[in-house]
């Protein structure tokens, strides 16, 4: 609560600022375009609008639960309020039929909607406002062409001050910095390439670096860790970030699995799912580049097994019928050393070295289901059927027992909050 | 603990759709599981009747079948035959099925061959049966045989009646089947034909079921094997003290074959789980990456030429059309990993197992343990399904070799990366075709190329015995899987050549339709392609080439257009650069050339972006002669189509150098429920036909169907099954330019 | 140890070893045959039963999870030793090939229809999703819990 009201206190200094910029924060209104869908445009230009889609994850935020694809609707929980994606169809209502590649462009580089009207950064146009303009006409194309579906997506849930869109002409003035990027001299073509889709379409800082008190990235700790959506995006960056190789990483980013770091899951196995019909060549730039972040000589992280814990000998017969069929299946017989589902020494995961039990329980409660149909890891959910004391268990488990690092303090709440949100029916 | 032998009451009287449905039960449950004795126990001689047939004094009336159902419906279709041709009601016939001590060796349950073959030996023999004692009683009562009747197995003329219980007292029959035996005319059926509830079904449901692996022995152990992390391995060493901390756990150890076993089945699952065992592993596979040039060049053992009209070198063509198709390794999938009780007692052994070649199986077992066949039964128990030959006899094996190494009786249960590792698998197969078509737009030649291993249909090495260093015979039996190599159309010259392989990766088996699947795959889009070359139809293409006198292909492909609605014209069809394209393609087969015909229509939806592959509705069209039992008909129809568009759109065995890395369902993905096809059913009934199979024809036309449909709305063809969504990316992308 | 699980409305002692899970108790010492095991990594669904108004996966659910808690198998559904009412929709529509995954449908389609007595076509098929069927029944399962729906 406290830290509710200190936001609220900047923003309201912010508002001020922001109404002194009103005059200058006023944005036109553009034409309307032909209205509706456009299937006859490039079939190239469409097909790399498509890849682009997928690497910035368009379609997992603009659909809704069950709703049809880019129709909006998808629900997201910000410190702020409840912002809902809106249809970005081509349908002239209610999506963005009308939307002429410049009221496009402009969306993307400014934040700005068609209207004139400002945009909420969930809708992360400050890391798209660094892609090209070739790059934001192919999307456009590709938008286009998708079927228009007449969907009108929920009002935003934002108290005020919050609901005042144009608060966001003083935030843009802040935070905004607009695009393109332009590529690092000396660094080579794959490097740059990786460089320009991570900052940009890819927007991996939207999950990955931590937010300042306006909910704005912090540019000094850019892509160090942050919490999102009841989950931990671990740190690729600075301190903390674990050693990628970029075959281990490309890997990683298209099947949601890597031996030597553990399985996708949550919002990243989502996001994978969407990178795994990227073509090879992007994957590899962002591999590359995601890699040299981090400390080559970070070497996997090494095996940990301290044993059953002693306070935890009740919980181990959970592990055992629970647990243990597949993270502790015979060593040297078949399935332990070639299966994603079989054998994977937890130590080697990120969830049980956090500093927060986040990750951990929030795939013991939610499970891995991300990779069913095309093939990938799998872990079944245990929302369903554990109880909350015996999810803490195991959570204090893994973490004694796969981990040196200490106890975690605030298992208990953890565990309350991620059952709390989790789906009705998941899983199991 | 041993069931009781099930009751044979009739359950309950339903109305169904197509007529009267009763629901009754024609297995034994676990009867003839609790016999003791080994050896055969009664005739079993084919051609004899009382091998397929007994009447006790009550009149009720035992089946005999060499042949199994695994979840097809074939114990009530042979229950339904046997009633009918007995005129008893059906709740008087019980089934027994593949045990070597009571059941003729009908051959091991394949090829779709159940009903055709095993049905109609059993059918002749009650035809024998009923006519002899008809014969007998026309002479006890006086009077004419013509003019005496039957009545729910009550024979009655002349004022006198007697039934089928009284008049044999139990004796046998001692009589061969007459193969002339009159059979009962089929305007007068009652049974044969109605959609009778399929025996077990609503145990099935409401868990009363006895399957396999329900079955348990009087003083038996769980056990578990412990499969090496290879293919091929040896066994180093074993800590003992591994598993020391678990009560009562034996290790079983023989040469590589290692296997835990315990009182109860968790412990024998943590012991498997627990042991640490040291091991040699061999790469012994080829590198999955390069599986196709690795076929190619795999020495070819034998040529088998399945069709050889004219000479195709000579003949002219102006154009000529290749292409080179290939379908993936793929994995029966049992939704049950395989299990199976061995008792090795006194020299003797009686083995429980879902064998579907229950007498080949023993053949195995004597070799294994070079003791005779006389001194092993082994019997049948209906498993989950298995499509062909999974790890049933593996496990069999595996129970008989722990059992007689612990002596006492003994349920080994496979684990699920127990049947998905190490099952034997479909083999890959690479086909080439070729074409030429002459000035006049004909096809002056058509040459196919399979290149497919040598013995994939015959006896599979029991994976026991060969890490156990015990002999194991294998079969290289040529099996069925060279047919529909050759084609149903007729073009002058024609040459199709089975190259026979001498190895292929991973032990080969067959699973539903082998060999036809794949071949008939490759030649019905082959067929599609031409048709595209020349700008013509397909399904009229199709109809103007087969034989023009063959009127049930002809009717088949007729109703077929209609059924579906087809939507006559050449394909590809025209877009407008939409980016969710549709379209209908549709294959046809006459079974092996001679039997079941079917044609099927796919729709499908391809998504440009993604190349996702979603097949919306499926129109089948089968005549497959007489139906016995249209609701079985009907669920295998659906089946094969389902089962069989998981195995195209998705399904892909994967392996190392050492083993397969698919061990379960999260890395070797089947279809769901959100993705199945709506899959519409016409049938062709002929009743005063042979009834021929249905469990595999419908399934081999399933992957040119989707592909072929994939072409009509894309414009690309796909010839390497899976149709993953990348490869459709890749041919859309190579489309675009 | 002892553990007391109440099993289709029946208390049971299960005792050995805590970690067992559920579908050894329910197959090897209750004697209850519908849960199958199919796979023992919960990606199957041939083991699902209800305990306390979820469809959980029995083969990871280890007894001493259980203490108190209610299950409910397929057998539990008989009424007087009678097909229940989904049992009937499944029997009625024949849908069982080889029936190793029914048992668990059935327990899947009862969940479903507890929590949803109306289900729309796209509701049937997400709420069976994640039960695996080998032999293709899918499409009679779909006309089973339909008509149980309607039932
Ligand atoms: S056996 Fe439990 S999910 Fe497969
Ligand atoms: S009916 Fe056989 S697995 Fe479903």
């Amino acid at each position: 609560m406290t830290m509710k009201r200190a936001l609220i206190a900047v923003v309201g200094v912010g508002l001020l600022v922001a109404l002194v910029a009103v005059v200058i924060a006023w944005q036109p209104e553009l034409d309307k375009v032909d209205a509706g869908r456009v299937t006859d445009a490039d079939q190239s230009e469409i097909a790399r609008g498509y890849d682009l889609a997928q690497l910035g994850n368009c379609e997992s935020c603009h659909t809704a639960a069950d709703g049809e694809p880019y129709a909006g609707g998808r629900a997201m929980a910000t410190p702020f309020g409840t912002i809902y994606s809106v249809n970005i169809t081509p349908d002239s209502e209610t999506g963005i039929g009308t939307w002429s590649l410049e009221a496009f462009a402009r969306s993307m580089r400014e934040g700005v909607d068609r209207e004139g009207g400002y945009l909420y950064p969930a809708f992360p146009y400050t890391h798209f406002t660094k892609m090209s303009d070739a790059d934001i006409a192919a999307v456009h194309a590709y938008l286009r062409s998708i079927p228009a579906v007449r969907h009108e997506a929920p009002e935003n849930d934002l108290p005020f001050p919050f609901n005042i869109r144009l608060l966001m002409a003083g935030w843009n003035l802040l935070f905004l910095d607009e695009g393109p990027l332009d590529p690092v001299d000396g660094q080579g073509e794959d490097w740059n390439h990786g460089r320009y889709l991570v900052e940009s379409v890819a927007h991996c800082g939207a999950c990955h670096t931590p937010r300042n008190a306006v909910g704005a990235e912090q540019s000094d700790a850019a892509l160090a860790g942050a919490e999102i959506d009841g989950w931990y995006a671990p740190a690729l960056a600075g301190d903390g970030a674990r050693g990628w190789s970029a075959p281990q990483l490309a890997t990683y980013l298209t099947t949601g699995f890597s031996r030597a770091h553990g399985a996708a899951a949550g919002p990243m196995g989502e996001t994978v799912g969407n990178l795994s019909k990227v073509p090879p060549k992007d994957i590899a730039a962002i591999a590359t580049y995601v890699a040299s972040l981090t400390d080559d000589d970070a070497g996997p992280i090494a095996v940990v097994d301290n044993g059953v814990p002693d306070d935890l000998a009740p919980t181990h017969a959970l592990w055992v019928g629970a647990c243990a069929g597949c993270h502790e299946p015979a060593a040297g017989s078949g399935p332990g050393d070639t299966n994603p589902s079989y054998g994977i020494a937890l130590s080697t995961g990120y969830a049980v070295h956090s500093p927060r039990p986040l990750n951990a329980v929030r795939t013991i409660v939610d499970g891995v289901d991300h990779y069913r149909d095309m093939g990938g890891p799998y872990m079944p959910a245990f929302g369903g059927s554990l109880t909350a004391d015996q999810i803490a268990d195991v959570t204090r488990y893994v973490r004694a027992r796969f981990s040196d690092a200490g106890a975690w303090s605030d298992v208990d709440d953890t565990v309350q909050t991620a059952l709390g949100q989790k789906r009705e029916g998941d899983g199991q | 603990m041993t069931s009781p032998i099930r009751t044979l009451t009739r359950r309950s009287l339903l109305k169904g759709a197509g007529g009267l449905v009763v629901a009754f039960s024609v297995s034994r449950g676990f009867g003839p599981a609790a016999a003791q004795a080994v050896g055969t126990l009664k005739s079993v001689a084919e051609g004899v009747v009382d091998s397929y047939l007994s009447i006790d004094a009550d009149g009720l009336v035992t089946v005999y079948s060499g042949k199994i159902d695994y979840g097809t419906g074939v114990r009530t279709g042979f229950a339904q035959m046997v009633a009918e041709e007995l005129s008893v009601p059906l709740d008087r016939v019980s089934v027994i099925e593949g045990d070597t001590a009571l059941t003729p060796d009908q051959g091991p349950t394949y090829g779709s061959l159940s009903t055709e073959v095993g049905g109609t030996a059993i059918r002749q023999a009650a035809a024998t049966a009923r006519e002899a004692m008809l014969t007998t009683v026309a002479e006890r009562f006086d009077v004419d045989k013509a003019s005496l009747t039957i009545t729910d197995g009550v024979i009655g003329g002349g004022g006198q009646e007697i039934s089928y219980g009284e008049l044999l007292q139990g004796a046998q029959f001692a009589l061969d089947v007459d193969e002339d035996a009159k059979l009962k005319d089929p305007a007068t059926f009652t049974i044969v034909g109605q959609p009778i509830i399929r025996d077990g079904l609503p145990g099935k449901i409401t868990g009363d079921f006895h399957y396999m692996q329900d079955f348990r022995r009087d003083g038996m152990a769980h056990a578990r094997v412990v499969y090496p992390p290879a293919i091929k391995a040896t066994l180093d060493d074993v800590d003992e003290a591994s598993v020391a901390h678990l009560p009562d756990v034996q290790i079983v150890r023989k040469g590589d074959f290692l296997a835990v076993v315990a009182e109860d089945e968790w412990t024998a699952v943590r012991a498997a789980r627990e042991i640490r065992a040291s091991w040699t592993a061999k790469e012994s596979l080829p590198d999955q990456a390069e599986i196709w040039e690795h076929v190619r060049q795999t020495p070819i053992v034998k040529d088998d030429v399945t069709s050889d009209i004219g000479n195709v070198d000579s003949a002219q063509g102006a154009r000529e059309l290749k292409a080179t198709y290939d379908f993936a390794l793929h994995t029966h999938g049992s939704i049950g990993p395989s299990c199976s009780v061995a008792d090795f007692s006194d020299g003797k052994l009686i083995s429980w197992s879902s064998s579907q070649a229950t007498h080949r199986l023993r053949r195995q077992l004597a070799n294994m343990f070079s003791m005779p066949e006389d001194d092993i039964r082994c019997i049948y128990i209906e498993g989950a399904g298995c499509y062909g030959r999974n790890g049933h006899e593996d496990a069999a094996a595996d129970a008989a070799l722990i059992s007689r190494e612990i002596g006492r009786p003994v349920r080994v249960q496979w684990m699920r990366h127990d049947e998905h590792g190490f099952a034997p698998h479909g083999p890959p197969t690479l086909i080439d075709l070729a074409a030429k078509i002459d000035d006049a737009g004909e096809v002056s030649a058509w040459t196919g190329e399979f290149f497919i291993p040598q013995g994939a249909g015959g006896r599979v090495a029991l994976l026991g015995a060969t890490f156990a260093d015990l002999p194991t015979s294998q079969e290289l039996n040529p099996g069925g899987i060279t047919n529909d190599s050759a084609i149903p159309y007729r073009f002058p010259n024609i040459r199709t050549t089975c190259h026979r392989l001498e190895t292929t990766p991973l032990r080969p088996s067959w699973i539903r339709a082998p060999g036809r699947m794949q071949n008939t795959f490759a030649n019905e889009c082959f067929l599609d392609e031409i048709a595209a070359e020349l700008g013509v139809d397909p399904l009229a293409y199709r109809r103007g080439l087969i034989d023009q006198s063959d009127a049930r292909g002809l009717e088949v492909l007729d109703r077929l257009a209609a059924f579906s609605k087809w939507d006559a014209r050449p394909s590809p069809r025209e877009t407008q650069g939409e980016t969710t394209l549709t379209g209908r393609g549709m294959a046809y087969v006459k079974y092996e050339l001679r039997r079941t015909y079917v044609g099927m229509v796919a729709e499908v939806t391809v998504d440009a972006n993604s190349g996702a592959i979603r097949v919306n509705r499926v129109f089948v069209t089968q005549d497959c002669g007489q139906i016995i039992n249209p609701a079985g008909v009907q669920a295998q129809l659906e089946g094969c189509v389902i089962q069989t568009t998981s195995r195209t759109l998705m399904e892909d065995l994967t392996f190392d150098r050492k083993m397969v890395t698919s061990l379960d369902w999260a890395s070797y993905p089947i279809m769901r429920f959100k993705d199945v096809p709506e899959v519409h059913v016409d049938l062709i009934d002929r009743q005063n036909d042979v009834p021929w199979g249905v469990g595999e024809p419908a399934a081999v036309v399933v992957s040119a169907a989707i592909s072929n449909a994939v072409f009509d709305a894309a414009g690309i063809r796909l010839r390497s099954v899976p149709f993953k969504p990348a490869k459709v990316r890749a041919a859309l992308a190579e489309l675009r330019g | 140890m002892s553990v007391s699980i109440e099993v289709n409305g029946t208390k049971h002692e299960i005792d050995g070893d805590p970690s067992m899970p559920l579908l050894y108790a329910l197959r090897d010492q209750i004697g209850l045959r519908g849960a199958k095991f199919g796979c023992g990594l919960g990606q199957c669904g041939a083991c699902t039963v209800i305990v306390d108004g979820r469809a959980v996966f029995s083969c990871l659910m280890p007894v001493s999870a259980l203490e108190g808690r209610a299950v409910t198998t397929t057998e539990g559904l008989l009424e007087d030793g009678k097909p229940g009412k989904v049992h009937q929709a499944f029997i009625d529509e024949q849908a069982a090939q080889c029936g190793y995954c029914i048992a668990g449908m059935v327990m899947r389609a009862q969940h479903l229809l507890e929590n949803n007595s109306d289900p729309s076509d796209d509701e049937i098929l997400s709420g069976m999703q994640t039960n695996l069927c080998r032999c293709g029944t899918h499409a009679a399962i779909i006309r089973a819990v339909k008509r149980a729906a309607r039932t």
